[in-house]
């Protein structure tokens, strides 16, 4: 058995057309791979930036993963939504980021995209299509081509890998 | 009070055990009045220094030593007077001021004092008290309120406590009842959008709980005890709730005594030590906690082992394995809107993977948005490639796999475009990479192809998309592409998180040693294994010889070697 720690935040999400913005978030792992401790999935605060456009999030990240082989490398399934001042929530974007291999403290930028609506949704703001699937869709990423999506904005994620026991399976991070 | 000296700063000591095992010794001894003529001594000394002690002593024995002037009916108190107490964690020990108070039944008015009442006359019952200097306020007693507020930072005569003290001095950091945590945490409120007054007392200040405990002295002259104004603080000790025990000043070890310069008119000098007293773990003790935590740890460790399962898959023996787990980012810099990207992976020669393996792809097709300068598409696409390599003869300079793409646009009317050819070779070092790949596209002669291209679509694209790099169909000596017009367009940003394994690093991971690139550590392992298979192959068959040699019936050898001297003999 081979461990993995996560410990990290997801910081800020800016670049989207929306200001009150959440995000959801969730690691989704191969069958080998157990979650030892920690939560799983989670869903920030919403927050609406009053100076500069980010939405501050810094929602912690601190899990602790088992796995019996390398295969299914966890990855993290980002949602942001946004609610409007009449409280109706929309989806602002879909990212996924497979956790960085090498131990130690990485910055990543996660890219995110949504649906592209009708123009009449677009103009109109909130109730754009979202996915039926989002796991299959964003993370398996083979049913991708039948899409027609449009660029949203970025999620800045801090994370900290510590790898355990991988050197003894001759794993070379 | 104020002739004090402040004695060194304060030592943080760490402990796990219960904290009503800690004890303190403490021993008090006036060393001589200091005459008159003695240098003031700042009141900043630090921990005493023995020469200092020494001159002091000298001073003393001069002609002008007064002694304290005894009261009718007391005898002379001894030169060097002296008390030793080993004090608990909060135990209580009366002053002569307290008994004297609390005696009295009208100045009883809290249930501490009743209290405190009760214990004093049982004590005067019992026979006295065996403290006569030494005394303690504990946590509960009000000095330790008072001192905590009326402690001066500056040396203004008028000290005005700020509003913030004020506020402070309310939130004693005591131990508070810590609200259990309701079941569902659902339910519980996140926000107090009304905080009562308690609520502010116990939340907008830092409240790790600490318990404090003052061990005093009272230093009057002699016989005449229990006067206020002669009780100093010898040394305050502080423990939190983490076990943290802060004890001021620090236990005296090997340094001198401290000292103690009292202001008065005969201005005496006292001198006091502070042990540690509690009592030390057995080494046995101590090695059995340890036996329960390695216990503890260890089946802790079972447990998730048991939860994962302790195989880990493994590549088999001489291959290597590469998992990539990959992705595209987002393109940039391109002519047109809705851009999809197109890629494939080409496996060289000695290179495998599993028959359900994917190794081409297609992202959605992405309308950009403007950032900075560029039109930007984010794809966020992921892709997972998992391959082997076998080494089959070590000559070889073996090739690594090649990513090749094409970056597509789709508009309104279904016309599609090229925008762009790239490729990348997988890095060959583990770990994370980012890359971004700028692209080309080819381009006709004259204005008329890409005026084509505007109006109805569609531009010169390469057939075959290895032509990128090395045509697959190249077998000459010189590539040349003369003749070949292309013209820049954006760039494709990967994200590549490479994985390797092999059986190989396992038996290198032992030296320790950062290898330059794979095939130094693969070339070397199997060179290495097969002078190491050969080393075993005869090291076993020595073996079997020497026991094929041990088994033989001694007889056997013995009439065998003794028939050869025979043989010689005569």
């Amino acid at each position: 058995m081979a461990e993995l720690h996560l410990i990290g935040q997801i910081e800020s999400g800016c670049g989207f057309s929306e200001r009150r913005l959440f995000c959801k978030w969730g690691l989704h792992a191969g069958a080998g791979w157990t979650l030892l401790a920690g939560a799983g999935a989670g869903q920030t605060h919403l927050d609406e930036p009053q100076a500069g456009e980010a939405a501050q999030w810094g929602h912690p990240l601190d899990l602790h993963l088992g796995t019996r082989g390398l295969q299914g490398w966890p990855r993290l399934l980002l949602e942001v939504w946004h609610v409007d001042t009449w409280g109706r929530r929309g989806l602002a974007g879909y990212g996924v980021c497979a956790v960085p291999s090498a131990p130690g403290c990485h910055r990543v930028t996660v890219v995110t995209w949504r649906p592209r609506g009708t123009r009449r949704q677009r103009l109109l703001g909130p109730g754009g299509p979202e996915l039926r699937d989002p796991l299959g869709t964003a993370t398996a990423a083979t049913e991708r081509f039948r899409l027609r999506t449009e660029s949203a904005g970025t999620v800045r994620l801090r994370l900290g890998v510590v790898a355990r026991h991988m050197a003894r399976y001759g794993v070379a991070l | 009070m104020a002739g004090a000296a402040r004695r060194g700063g304060s030592a943080v000591y760490r402990s796990r055990d219960p904290i009503r095992n800690l004890r303190l010794r403490v021993r008090i001894q006036r060393v001589a009045p200091a005459g008159p003529l003695l240098p003031w001594v700042p009141p900043l000394a630090g921990p005493e220094r023995p020469g200092r002690a020494d001159r002091a002593a000298d001073a003393g024995a001069g002609p002008l030593r007064v002694t304290a002037a005894p009261r009718a009916g007391a005898q002379r108190p001894p030169e060097d007077e002296a008390e030793e107490v080993e004090v608990g964690w909060q135990e209580k020990l009366f002053s002569q001021f307290e008994v004297d108070l609390y005696l009295n039944e009208s100045a009883c008015q809290t249930p501490l004092d009743w209290q405190y009442h009760e214990e004093i006359r049982k004590l005067e019952k019992a026979g006295g008290r065996k403290n006569c200097r030494i005394f303690t306020y504990t946590d509960h007693d009000r000095f330790t309120n008072l001192e905590e507020l009326c402690q001066k930072v500056t040396d203004l005569d008028h000290e005005v406590p700020s509003y913030l003290v004020e506020r402070m001095a309310n939130v004693r950091r005591r131990r508070q009842d810590r609200r259990p945590v309701e079941a569902s945490s659902l339910k519980s409120k996140i926000i107090t959008w009304e905080p009562s007054e308690e609520f502010k007392k116990n939340n907008h200040v830092i409240n790790t709980p600490v318990q404090t405990m003052y061990i005093m002295g009272d230093l009057g002259p002699y016989g005449k005890l229990g006067h206020r104004e002669y009780e100093n603080v010898l040394c305050t000790i502080k423990v939190d709730g983490n076990g943290v025990i802060t004890v001021k000043p620090d236990f005296n070890g090997t340094k001198g005594a401290y000292r103690i310069e009292l202001d008065g008119e005969k201005r005496e000098v006292w001198e006091y030590t502070i042990e540690n007293a509690s009592a030390q773990v057995q080494p046995e003790e101590e090695e059995r906690e340890q036996r329960v935590f390695r216990e503890l740890y260890g089946r802790h460790r079972d447990y998730l082992s048991g939860l994962v399962g302790s195989d880990f898959e493994m590549p088999l023996p001489g291959t290597l394995r590469l998992l990539v787990n990959g992705e595209i980012v987002s393109a940039q810099g391109y002519e047109y809107d809705n851009l999809y990207v197109h890629f494939f992976l080409e496996l060289p020669n000695q290179w495998s993977s599993s028959p359900f393996q994917q190794l081409s792809g297609v992202t959605q097709t992405c309308a950009t948005k403007a950032v900075g300068w560029d039109n930007v598409a984010y794809f966020c696409y992921p892709f997972s490639v998992d391959m082997f390599y076998t080494q089959e003869d070590e000559d070889s300079l073996p090739q690594w796999p090649v990513l090749y793409f094409e970056v597509l646009s789709l508009d309104f009317w279904q016309r599609y475009r090229v925008e762009g050819y790239g490729s990348l070779v997988l890095p060959t070092c583990p770990g994370v990479h980012t890359l971004t790949i700028p692209t080309w596209r080819p381009v006709g002669l004259g204005p008329v192809a890409e005026m084509r291209r505007f109006f109805i679509g569609g531009s010169p694209e390469l057939e075959d998309l290895t032509y990128i790099r090395i045509p697959s169909t190249f077998k000459g000596k010189r590539l040349s592409r003369f003749g070949f017009r292309t013209e820049t367009t954006g760039s494709v940003t990967f994200r590549l998180c490479c994985l390797q394994q092999s059986r190989a690093f396992l038996e290198n991971s032992a030296l320790r040693q950062r290898m330059q690139s794979v095939l130094d550590r693969l070339g070397g392992f199997s060179q290495q294994s097969s002078v190491y298979n050969v080393l075993e192959a005869f090291q076993r068959a020595r073996r079997r010889m020497q026991e094929a040699r041990e088994s033989l019936p001694q007889d056997l050898i013995n009439t065998s070697a003794s028939a050869v001297p025979q043989s010689l003999e005569p």
